[in-house]
């Protein structure tokens, strides 16, 4: 339930880090008017949710589709829903890669499928507020890749409201970003992505295929007689960005951890520069939710309050 | 915007086989009994079918049939969930798909009912000019009302309701007690020719029946319009 959600979203895009138990999907419901709110005020576009109505498109988990036609039918259902200009399906779903599956049915498309179709007629829709749960996951292959950029080029013009359980996926999208705990809502500051409590992070470094596990097994060795470092792990490089499979089995990063990132940031320069391995990228590793929780709750701010 | 809801019960129906084949069966159970009926030489034939099997049987079970297959065997609201997910406003999305239904039941109850009229029809019936025109009315208003009947039903919870109005309509309306006025089935037994409905004149059923297509539908279009996730 939600008990504490005062926020306010313009254009641009809103990342609101939590899970459905958090109340994510009641705060959807309710700005987009499938819930009423049983205390407190919800204002969409100046008025009420439900007059905002066909100015609101929303893309859930479920991504519910028309199941017994066409996905090009659906697609010009929905414009004609939403008095637009008729366009070709193919060029709605190409956004996101996903032009051929405009023949199918809706009905034999995959959940995958689904949230594909329905967040690209989201977005090349000429809806003002755009709320959608899990923007990044559950979709085709290629279309997480694609979506940031459809995202980001949607928000330039509308308000998107995006919920997620990832605080990878919400630094890859945010303008600003929310959080909702136990129904609680709060601003969240960017660095608290990456800061843990007492100055605390963690960097990623993929190491470039052509040094591979030689080179990462190099840089772990170096980087173990550094104090700053707590412990490495290393992880799946499943970059958004990444559209080559291939070249993305061969590629391993490496998640460095320690109390102190300034000084992590130094020792993982340092390491790289003694080893001279081939990286293809450093950047500070997104805290996971519950790190990010603890970091808020132990901010003096938050103590006081 | 209505006919543009509408493509998705008419594609249900159309597309997937639950539609035709409720449709198919049902009309040829009713064929089959005008057959019957013609053969065995009733007097009256028209009256033995249509107050028996297709009265009681067919009208009610292939409207059950086409509202099933419109709502693609869900609830009402569960079956606009993707019309709302498009943008669809919900309480028109519902209308749409009882309207839909409502209509595909009316057009297919009067094509059975003609059906059977032209095939059963024996000397003891009404001439064929008049009873043709009438039973067919009467069955074509008696498809809208059960399809707005078990629209409402399919309006409340999950849909599992639509089941127990149909069993409601056969036990209430058989028993011609006040319950009956609430059900199709007895106005229409009644308008077909069979014992009045707890006393009520013809007429009074007839208006029944039509105030009941607008009642139910406009219960149906209230329940439905609250949206699911």
């Amino acid at each position: 339930v939600l008990q504490d959600a005062t926020l306010t979203a313009a254009k641009g895009l809103l990342a609101i880090l939590g899970t459905r138990n958090d109340s994510t999907t009641v705060l959807l419901d309710l700005i987009d008017g499938t819930t009423r709110p049983r205390s407190g005020q919800v204002r969409v576009l100046g008025g009420s949710p439900e007059a905002a109505r066909p100015r609101v498109v929303r893309v859930s988990l479920e991504a519910p589709l028309p199941e017994a036609m066409r996905v090009d039918e659906v697609c010009v259902l929905s414009g004609e829903l939403r008095a637009e200009p008729r366009a070709l399906a193919r060029d709605r779903l190409d956004i996101l890669g996903a032009a051929g599956l405009a023949d199918r049915m809706v009905y034999s498309l995959s959940i995958e499928e689904r949230r594909t179709v329905s967040l690209a007629i989201a977005l090349t829709s000429k809806a003002d507020v755009v709320l959608v749960e899990e923007p990044l996951a559950s979709l085709e292959p290629v279309a997480p890749r694609l979506a940031i950029d459809a995202l980001r080029e949607k928000a330039k013009n509308a308000c998107v409201v995006a919920t997620t359980a990832s605080s990878r996926d919400a630094a890859a999208i945010a303008d600003e970003l929310g959080l909702l705990t136990a129904g609680t809502y709060r601003p969240l500051e960017r660095e608290l992505l990456h800061v843990g409590s007492g100055g605390s992070g963690s960097l990623r470094v993929v190491v470039s295929p052509s040094h591979g596990k030689v080179g990462a097994a190099s840089l772990v060795a170096a980087l173990s007689s550094e104090d700053a470092v707590a412990r490495v792990e290393t992880a799946a490089y499943s970059s958004v960005a990444s559209v080559d499979p291939k070249a993305a089995a061969e590629t391993i990063a490496l998640v460095i951890f320690g109390p102190d990132l300034v000084a992590l940031s130094r020792a993982v320069t340092r390491a790289i520069g003694a080893t001279r391995v081939d990286v293809e990228l450093v950047e500070p590793a997104p805290q996971p939710l519950d790190a990010i929780r603890i970091a808020l709750a132990d901010r003096p701010s938050a103590r006081a309050g | 915007m209505i006919l543009a809801l509408a493509r998705l019960p008419l594609a249900r129906w159309t597309r997937r086989r639950r539609g035709w084949l409720a449709a198919l069966g049902w009309s040829a159970f009713a064929t089959l009994a005008a057959v019957v009926a013609r053969n065995t030489g009733y007097a009256a034939g028209v009256d033995h079918v249509m107050r028996g099997s297709v009265g009681v049987v067919v009208l009610p079970l292939l409207t059950y049939g086409i509202v099933s297959a419109s709502l693609g065997g869900a609830g009402l609201r569960a079956s606009v969930r993707g019309l709302v997910a498009l943008g669809a406003p919900p309480a028109r999305a519902a209308l749409a798909s009882v309207l839909f239904a409502m209509a595909a039941s009316a057009v297919a109850c009067a094509l059975v009912s003609a059906l059977v009229c032209l095939i059963a029809h024996g000397h003891g019936d009404p001439p064929l000019l008049s009873d043709l025109p009438a039973t067919v009315c009467v069955a074509f208003l008696a498809g809208g009302a059960y399809a707005a009947y078990f629209g409402a039903g399919s309006a409340i919870g999950r849909g599992a309701m639509r089941g127990l109005f149909l069993a409601l309509d056969w036990v209430l309306g058989a028993s011609g007690g006040l319950g009956a006025i609430l059900t199709p089935r007895g106005h229409v037994m009644s308008l077909l020719g069979g014992p009045l409905c707890f006393d009520l004149s013809r007429r009074t059923s007839s208006v029944l029946l039509v105030v009941m297509l607008g009642g139910y539908l406009a219960m149906a279009v209230r329940l439905g319009r609250m949206r699911p996730r």
